[in-house]
């Protein structure tokens, strides 16, 4: 096993990969590639500006001044979002001119959907949440929370699909229809929507997770505090260790081990009252570091939330448990509201592909894998539906229940490849190498990689 | 579930209890799963007498199908008692649950307008669905026969479908236990590769370089955790073996296809019933429940449409060929035929390639045109000093064209020396396409020296040879199609010879222009070719090259070893079983027209192979790597057929003056003279001329384009090479230097056509169709035929051409039938693979489905706005917080 400080150098390669996505200049890329690193500028400065704003907006929502005036703040960080995602949009547009099709075909390419997506539904969803407006500081804060979530989101999602192959492909058959689009499109929309709303939820549990954490005996002390913050760090290090290649990394089991301790220990100490709240933060930590995009999304959440309580409670201004019930209440209207966007484009887009097969292969539901996944993520939101709107969930409740979706949604956008019935599966366009199947017997098209030495050019000679 | 409480309601008033006795949610699973299992049941039984009934059908119409029913299933099901006894059973149980059900049916109603019982449904459905991903569903999905056979059953299909369950389940857990990645194999790039990459990314630009290392960091770590993997399933065979019966047993390994899916889904439809229609249209058009009950009654529609196309669907292939006469009589299938038709031209149930699942359309296909159209294609290969290409074959980018294409190539540093980034020396832009071209001639002529510059000469002969591929054997006698044949000068030092083989392998030719012409004939008869071989050992590769003579054994490094075994010059398989056609002729006398070697390739550790290895073929680019049982060892064959045995060798020769000299193997020299037929044995050939420094340009002509007021393309259908305007900037981004040509291709060999050489530039354009993937679109044109009132076929007038083609994406329909482009097979042109669906489903499920999307739309889009407008107050959100 080799130290830590050996792999430093590969940790500060990766730094400066990332700050390589800020580079708008020179390194022959593609225009579409040059488009998506001015989004990532555009993010790099909407972060600190919704932190600002959301600042004095918190300031003027403690002091109780009223009223929904906007801030210069709110104002620029509504231009930077819109000025993002017109960048994205204009990177999407250069990108179809490089490919000659709809570019939704790699696995970059609908990444790069994706977090125009993300920009987009984010400006259309501060129309639909009237947070700003309507709710005065207290709610622009949120706001501007989420659209500070939403840029590092667009940033990460940018820098890893930069990360993958770029090259053009050629439309196959089946997906030279006129399906492709809209039925991308609704998808990678709603997806994006509902993360937004899984978001929301997310915040929401982080900051219950370190307000209850306040009340055990264990985090009531500041050395069980450091402890798991320690434990929080160890686990980022962990994951970022192992994106920048780092071979120290313990046994692959570790990750199951630590969920299975903390299902194992929150479901033996459920009764005893003085040690839930410790089981609950032993599996809400590991839930969250174990989440496949923990390191972009779930553990910077955690510890952003953790060093707003920490500051609060500095200030002694945690929230009081009726406050903390009223903004359970709010935080689920207004992720359902999300939701109430973002599902009917998940429907729109599942059955668009419904229409699309019967047109290609007389054959509205195949049960595909691919098919099925999507069909699973509709139902979990079916489901939240009912039970929010009939069976009376709310609050923390319904809002585990959107996780549940946006999860179901990452197995169908990104794990849906490793899924046991998916290998013979008719949508394996995007992954690399793989000839999609598509009903068709031809021939496979040439592989992705050629791997030949230089040797080998002797051939020639 | 009912709908007391939802929208504006809901969002303000908390949980409230639905009835004087609430349905806990264990009771409401139970109940499920047990109405559920009744309806199970229900259709196991009834599944036995509706085969009956369609085999009736068959033969007989509906009605007459179902008066002769209950005899036809006493004959078929009755005779065996039990049988009997179960559907008596199953008669008495059907009426006394009816009986219960009415009776009882307030509870019933409460049950399933209970909420807990809605989730309940829909948890299972969406589990039963989890179940199908989770666990990997046996195929085709749409047939409902398809079965894992017992182990042993003769021919069954057990070990295949283990196979496949072993794989994609390992996969699966291999993965779930390596974890962003950890303990995976690492992806070892040989620094050889790597060196390339930088030349690489120079000519063809950083980005393409850059995507080349992303595919070679897949292909080996992909290769390597392949390897993991095959290791882990082999490991847990027995564990995975087990679960595989079990699975199977349970049949969640067709899940869709099974009996209990179909009954949960009853009862969902039979829950949203009870939800959905209560109450009158009053409740059911007021706008805060509008969308609802629309999403409701379109999934009812959706369900029973779904219904329907399980109960009636069938599903098969019908292969049609163009001119079908030949190979089915008329080309048309009918049950009332006495011959079966052959095996493949039949429309079968479920592609079971089995008599019994023969099933007739009430009406004749035959196919009237077929085409595939390919991508248009470019690919550039850059020279070095001695014009010989930088880069093995298959390194090559391909690059598809449109109209405006650009493509930046050749970067170099900026000539100011600032270090900046590099400049391209090269932009290629599509001026236009034409989708047919024709080339009229080559213009041919010596080179003048300021075209040459300092690089080499290049000697060609030019000879005019019968065209092989344009005779056609029905016309014997007539005047063989001949074509023009540029023979290049063996280089003086160079092993590599251009070579002219005999259609009959009468005899061989090369050319040579410098030096004494008798030294490029072999000494020793028996060598092939070189074989290009890649090692894997202990993680690095090693590359050599080893001549190949048969029976000879090759020792590699790693103690890996190859023996040539046997060699063929015409090397072609069965297009439909995929064996060999063995020619059957002496290596010496056979045609040159697809060389092959059998090299037998032996592990250390045990393991070989017998593999076949075509000319030129690259096992990295057609990924035949996963076929390899030693994929560690990767053979590339090039095929030298001057050496190799065959006919007589001949050496052309000629002088500064023109003066031509055929020299035999056995050193007879004649002198031949321009346009005379060169004195050798077996196919003509005409030496046209010789030149010293070769220059020649095709004449391609565009034609144009045909253009139909009904959209018809008649294009599609020609067989008519592409045309290609391509501009040529040399330094594109420096204004001073930039000059640019534009040149017009075809693609097409004739002529050279499809090549453009820029000797200055060092790089050669080619401009070609490309096979190599999926094409740009295959489309078939198809004619019905119907018997008439005398019984003869007759063809059905439908329309023009453009009514009944077909095409991916856009099916034709007759009669019930929807007929789609599934299949081609690249080795039979004239084939066309019609899939055929009959499936009455279809417009209620679209229908349904529309109808949810615009019920989600209406409930989640319209109504807040509605019911915001309703209440003069936008912000919805309520405010809580003090």
């Amino acid at each position: 096993m080799q130290t830590t400080a050996l792999h430093l150098p590969q940790a500060l390669v990766a730094t400066t990969g990332f700050l390589d996505s800020l580079d708008p200049f020179g390194h022959q890329l593609h225009d579409s590639g040059v488009l998506l690193r001015w989004v990532n500028i555009a993010c790099a400065i909407g972060i600190p500006v919704a932190v600002v704003s959301g600042l004095a907006h918190r300031r003027a929502a403690l002091t109780g001044a009223d009223g929904t005036h906007e801030t210069v703040f709110g104002r620029l960080l509504r231009l930077v979002l819109w000025a993002a995602c017109a960048l994205s949009l204009l990177s999407v547009h250069a990108r179809w001119g490089e490919v000659n099709h709809f570019p939704s075909q790699t696995m970059s390419e609908v990444l790069v959907m994706f977090s125009t997506a993300l920009l987009l539904s984010m400006g259309v969803l501060q129309l639909a949440l009237h947070l700003r407006k309507a709710h005065g500081h207290a709610w622009a804060t949120v706001d501007d929370t989420l659209v500070a979530a939403v840029f590092a989101g667009v940033w990460a999602t940018n820098h890893y699909s930069s990360s993958l192959s770029t090259a053009q492909r050629d439309l196959p058959p089946a997906l030279q229809s006129y399906w492709f689009a809209p039925h991308l499109s609704c998808l990678i929309f709603s997806y994006a929507t509902l993360s937004i709303a899984a978001l929301l939820a997310t915040v929401f549990f982080a900051l219950r997770f370190w307000i209850n954490l306040r009340e055990t005996r264990f985090g009531g002390t500041r050395g069980g505090r450091a402890v798991v913050w320690a434990v929080l760090a160890a686990t980022g290090g962990l994951l970022l260790s192992i994106r920048t290649g780092a071979s120290w990394v313990p046994n692959p089991s570790f990750f199951w081990a630590l969920l299975a301790l903390g299902v194992v220990a929150s479901w033996l100490l459920r009764a005893q009252p003085a040690y839930r709240s410790a089981a609950t933060l032993v599996l809400t930590v590991t839930w969250m570091a174990f989440l496949p995009f923990g390191q972009f999304v779930t553990l910077p959440i955690l510890m952003i939330v953790g060093a707003v309580v920490s500051g609060m409670a500095s200030k002694s201004a945690i929230p009081s448990a009726e406050r903390m019930g009223a903004l359970e209440g709010t935080l689920d209207s207004v992720s359902f509201r999300a939701f109430a966007v973002g599902f009917p484009f998940l429907t729109a887009g599942l059955f668009q592909g419904a229409f699309w097969a019967q047109e290609a292969w007389a054959n509205y539901w195949g049960w595909d894998s691919k098919e099925n996944t999507a069909l699973i993520s509709w139902l979990v939101y079916v489901l939240y539906v009912h039970l929010r709107l009939l069976g009376g969930y709310r609050g923390a409740k319904s809002m585990g229940v959107l996780v549940a979706g946006a999860l179901s949604i990452f197995m169908t956008f990104q794990i849906f490849g490793y899924l046991p019935d998916s290998q013979k599966s008719m949508h394996r366009y995007t992954d690399d190498g793989v000839a999609p199947r598509e009903g068709m017997q031809g021939p496979s098209p040439e592989a992705s990689a050629r791997v030949e030495t230089e040797s080998t050019s002797e051939n020639a000679r | 579930m009912s709908k007391t409480q939802d929208g504006e309601n809901a969002s303000t008033s908390a949980a409230a209890p639905t009835g004087p006795k609430r349905i806990g949610f264990g009771a409401a699973i139970l109940g499920v799963v047990g109405l559920t299992a009744v309806g199970w049941i229900a259709l196991e039984v009834l599944s036995s007498h509706w085969r009956v009934y369609q085999q009736l059908r068959e033969t007989h119409s509906a009605w007459d199908a179902l008066t002769t029913l209950p005899g036809a299933t006493a004959d078929a099901n009755w005779s065996d008692t039990r049988l009997l006894v179960r559907d008596v059973i199953f008669v008495a149980f059907t009426i006394f649950f009816g009986i219960f059900a009415w009776l009882s049916r307030a509870s019933f109603t409460r049950f399933f307008r209970s909420m807990n019982v809605g989730v309940a449904v829909v948890l299972l459905a969406t589990l039963s669905v989890v179940s199908g991903v989770l666990i990997p569903q046996i195929g085709p999905p749409d047939d409902s026969t398809v079965r894992v056979d017992a182990p042993d059953a003769p021919g069954g299909n057990y070990r295949e479908q283990f196979d496949e369950f072993r794989w994609a389940v390992g996969y699966f857990l291999y993965h779930l236990g390596h974890l962003y990645g950890v303990g995976m194999p690492e992806a070892d790039i040989p620094p050889a590769a790597i060196a390339g990459l930088d030349g690489f990314s120079r000519k063809y630009g950083l980005e393409e370089a850059g995507n080349r290392r992303k595919g070679m960091e897949a292909a080996f770590s992909g290769n390597a955790k392949t390897l993991a993997i095959e290791d882990f399933t082999i490991r847990n065979e027995k564990r995975l073996r087990s679960a595989f019966d079990l699975v199977t047993r349970l049949h969640l390994n067709r899940v869709y296809r099974s009996f209990w899916f179909a009954s949960l889904l009853t009862v969902l439809a039979v829950a949203i019933v009870f939800n959905t229609f209560h109450g009158g249209p009053k409740r059911w058009l007021k706008p805060s429940k509008f969308g609802f009950f629309l999403v409701h009654v379109g999934m009812l529609v959706l369900l029973t449409g779904g219904a329907l196309s399980r109960t009636f669907t069938v599903r098969g292939i019908c292969n049609l060929h163009l001119g079908g006469l030949d190979r089915n009589g008329d080309g048309v299938y009918d049950r009332s035929r006495d011959e079966m038709p052959p095996v493949e031209d039949g429309f079968y149930r479920s592609n079971i390639p089995d008599a019994e699942h023969l099933r007739f359309m009430p009406f004749g296909l035959s196919l009237e045109a077929f085409a595939r159209r390919d991508w248009p294609a470019l690919q550039v290969t850059f020279l070095d000093e001695e014009g010989v290409p930088l880069a093995f074959k298959s390194r090559l980018p391909t690059y598809t064209l449109w109209n405006g294409r650009e493509i930046d190539l050749d970067y170099v540093d900026p000539p100011d020396g600032s270090g900046g980034d590099p400049e391209p020396r090269l932009r290629l832009i599509v001026r236009a396409l034409h989708e047919r071209a024709t080339v009229a001639g080559v213009v041919t002529r010596e080179r003048t020296a300021a075209e040459r510059g300092d690089g080499p000469a290049s000697p060609v002969a030019e000879l005019r040879v019968p065209d092989a591929r344009r005779i056609d054997p029905s016309r014997i006698g007539e005047a063989v199609p001949s074509r023009q044949e540029f023979l290049f000068a063996a280089a003086p030092g160079s092993s590599d010879v251009d070579c002219v083989s005999d259609l009959t392998a009468k005899f061989r030719l090369v050319a040579v222009r410098e030096g004494d012409p008798t030294v490029r004939f072999p000494g020793r008869e028996g060598r092939l070719g070189a074989c290009y071989v890649r090692t894997l050992v202990e993680g690095e590769n090693v590359d050599e090259r080893i001549d190949v003579r048969l029976g000879e054994v090759n020792e590699l490094p790693g103690g890996y070893r190859i023996v040539f075994q046997r060699a063929t010059k015409w090397y072609q398989t069965d297009p439909r079983t995929g064996t060999e056609i063995e020619i059957g002729i002496p290596l010496a006398q056979q045609p040159l027209m697809n060389p092959a070697v059998v090299a037998l390739v032996t592990a250390p550790d045990g393991r070989s192979e017998s593999r076949v290895l075509q000319d030129g073929v690259d096992p990295m680019e057609r990924k035949l790597v996963d076929s390899y049982d030693v994929p560690e060892v990767l053979l590339t064959l090039d095929w030298d057929d001057w050496t190799a045995p065959g006919g007589a060798r001949y050496v052309l020769t000629w002088d500064a003056n023109d003066r031509a000299t055929l020299i035999s193997q056995d050193g007879d020299r004649t002198d031949v003279a321009l346009g005379e037929r060169l004195p050798m044995e077996g196919m003509p050939v005409e030496l046209v001329d010789v030149f010293d420094d070769f220059a020649y340009e095709a004449d391609v002509r565009f034609r144009d384009p045909i253009v139909r007021d009904d959209g018809w393309n008649e294009e599609f259908y020609s067989r008519d090479p592409r045309g290609l305007e391509l501009e040529i900037v040399h330094w594109p981004e420096d204004a001073r230097r930039r000059t640019s040509e534009i040149v017009s291709m075809a693609s097409t060999r004739a002529g050279a056509a499809g090549i453009h050489i820029d000797r200055e530039s060092a790089f050669v354009l080619e401009f070609f169709e490309n096979t190599a993937g999926f094409p740009f679109e295959w489309r078939s044109v198809l004619r019905v035929h119907e018997r008439d009132a005398s019984g003869n076929w007759v063809e059905k007038d439908l329309g023009d051409p453009r009514s009944r083609e077909i095409r991916v994406n856009d099916y034709f329909f007759y009669k019930g039938y929807r007929m789609f482009q599934t299949n081609a097979n690249e080795t039979m042109p004239g084939y066309s693979g019609i899939g055929v669906v009959f499936d009455p489903g279809i417009p209620l499920a679209i229908a349904g489905m529309w109808i949810v999307i615009a019920g989600a739309a209406f409930a989640f889009l319209v109504r807040p706005i509605l019911l915001a407008r309703g209440r003069g107050n936008r912000g919805a959100v309520p405010t809580r917080q003090g």
